[in-house]
């Protein structure tokens, strides 16, 4: 696994060292280290993986910038327990672009979360596939909003976007109760399925 | 071992379970039949103590502890297992993680990752399905027959001394239904487990020969009798197989 060293000014992703990532993929995992505003351009022809695992930090600003030819796949697992602000930008400037991007936000007891999910697809492009796909586990009822903004210039481009905010699957809850598990554990299990099950299942069976 | 006294239950003020009573002892092996609406769902749901369904009056008691009223993850720890008509998928939750800490649980000790491996992958032999179901997410992707076979997948895991099997046919072709047939008769070689089985099927209740069936109507037990009963009913239906059932099906 190629789990990039984050520089000290946070600006591990530019021009010059994008070209050197192995498999094109990003892994920053259980490190809270994107406190400045991070912005992404991808060039051409370049197919980037960024998975944000276990972040747990108060402030999140990313975005992505998307030419022609590229595609992104940005997966972000947060946990949150303070008073947080998260931003995620994507902004589709060219043609024949693909961007998947799911999210799960876990509001921990003393949570209060306000996320916006930007989605900037440009007048004159064309060919552009967009999704995004955000869930938030709101299981103490304390503040949590999700914004998913979507502004579509062109008529020419798939897209879609979707948010909830929910707690638990009762019948999940139930289910496992009738195989004899605690609800504390029935907590835990089902919290880590709702953090993880986005990710590609070889990134926990690595040593890093 | 299980003793139904009285029970009545019901759902929005709508009666399901009136004055029901039932006597099911250890080791032998209960079919439910009846029309559509009947109550036979209800009842394995009440069983659990499930949520949705009001208990007005009457008790469940299984080797003298009182269940009716238990949360599920309790009364699953008594040795008491359902495999629900339509069992729902978790993904994100593997089958032998919710086995590892449900044995945990159940036994208060440490799983043995070695054996309990090694009873997974025989287990998936038996039932004749890929070892890959044991870290899949549970029941996730799967027909409606693979999720009955990994649904026994975990009653070999869990060892359960009361089984309760609500329409598990449904979903399984012939050869599924003689797969899961042969596996409970296994089970029942070596575990001697009582079972409730909710079923029409009469290949399935050719090949398990079940010690008692019941006919039930409009929520309560009409008429026990013994394998015989259950064949003349599937071939002559409810109305006449049965000597009680008279008139027309109350359908839900």
């Amino acid at each position: 696994m190629n789990n990039i060293k984050v520089n000290s000014d946070y600006n591990f992703l530019n021009e010059e060292n994008i070209n050197s990532l192995k498999d094109n993929t990003v892994y920053i995992i259980n490190e809270n280290i994107l406190k400045n505003k991070l912005v992404i351009n991808i060039p051409e022809n370049y197919h980037l993986k960024f998975y944000l695992i276990d972040y747990q930090d108060d402030y999140l600003d990313i975005t992505f910038n998307q030419n022609n030819n590229s595609s992104i796949e940005f997966m972000f697992s947060i946990t949150n327990n303070k008073k947080s602000t998260y931003i995620i930008t994507n902004n589709v400037i060219g043609s024949n672009n693909k961007t998947l991007i799911q999210g799960r936000i876990y509001n921990d007891v003393k949570a209060d979360t306000n996320a916006v999910i930007n989605g900037n697809i440009k007048e004159n492009t064309v060919n552009n596939d967009y999704t995004e796909d955000i869930r938030g586990l709101n299981l103490y009822s304390n503040n949590l909003v999700i914004k998913p903004n979507l502004l579509v210039s062109t008529s020419e481009v798939v897209a879609n976007h979707m948010v909830t905010i929910g707690n638990f699957d009762e019948r999940k809850v139930l289910y496992l109760k009738e195989k004899g598990i605690s609800e504390e554990s029935i907590k835990k299990l089902l919290l880590n399925a709702f953090l993880y099950e986005i990710f590609p299942k070889e990134i926990f069976n690595q040593d890093n | 071992m299980l003793k139904i006294n009285n029970l009545s239950v019901s759902v929005n003020d709508k009666k399901l379970l009136a004055d029901f009573n039932l006597d099911i002892d250890s080791g032998t092996t209960h079919v439910l039949m009846g029309p559509n609406g009947a109550g036979k769902s209800t009842l394995c749901k009440v069983l659990f103590n499930h949520p949705d369904y009001k208990k007005d009056e009457g008790t469940i008691i299984y080797n003298d502890v009182d269940i009716t009223n238990m949360d599920p993850s309790d009364i699953a720890k008594l040795g008491i297992y359902i495999v629900n008509q339509n069992p729902i998928s978790i993904e994100g939750v593997s089958n032998a993680e919710m086995l590892r800490i449900a044995l945990e649980e159940k036994t208060g000790e440490k799983v043995s990752i070695f054996k309990f491996n090694k009873k997974l992958e025989e287990t998936c032999e038996k039932l004749n399905i890929p070892k890959d179901f044991i870290f899949r997410g549970i029941n996730d992707g799967m027909s409606g027959g693979e999720r009955k076979k990994n649904e026994l997948l975990h009653m070999w895991m869990l060892e359960p001394s009361f089984i309760i099997l609500d329409e598990i046919d449904s979903g399984l072709d012939v050869d599924a239904i003689k797969t899961v047939a042969s596996n409970l008769n296994e089970y029942k070689k070596i575990y001697n487990p009582t079972i409730l089985i909710v079923t029409h099927h009469e290949k399935l209740i050719e090949l398990l020969h079940p010690d008692y069936v019941h006919i039930i109507k409009n929520g309560k037990v009409e008429e026990t009798g013994n394998y015989e009963l259950g064949i003349k009913v599937l071939k002559d239906g409810f109305i006449n197989g049965s000597s009680i059932m008279t008139g027309s099906y109350e359908n839900e």
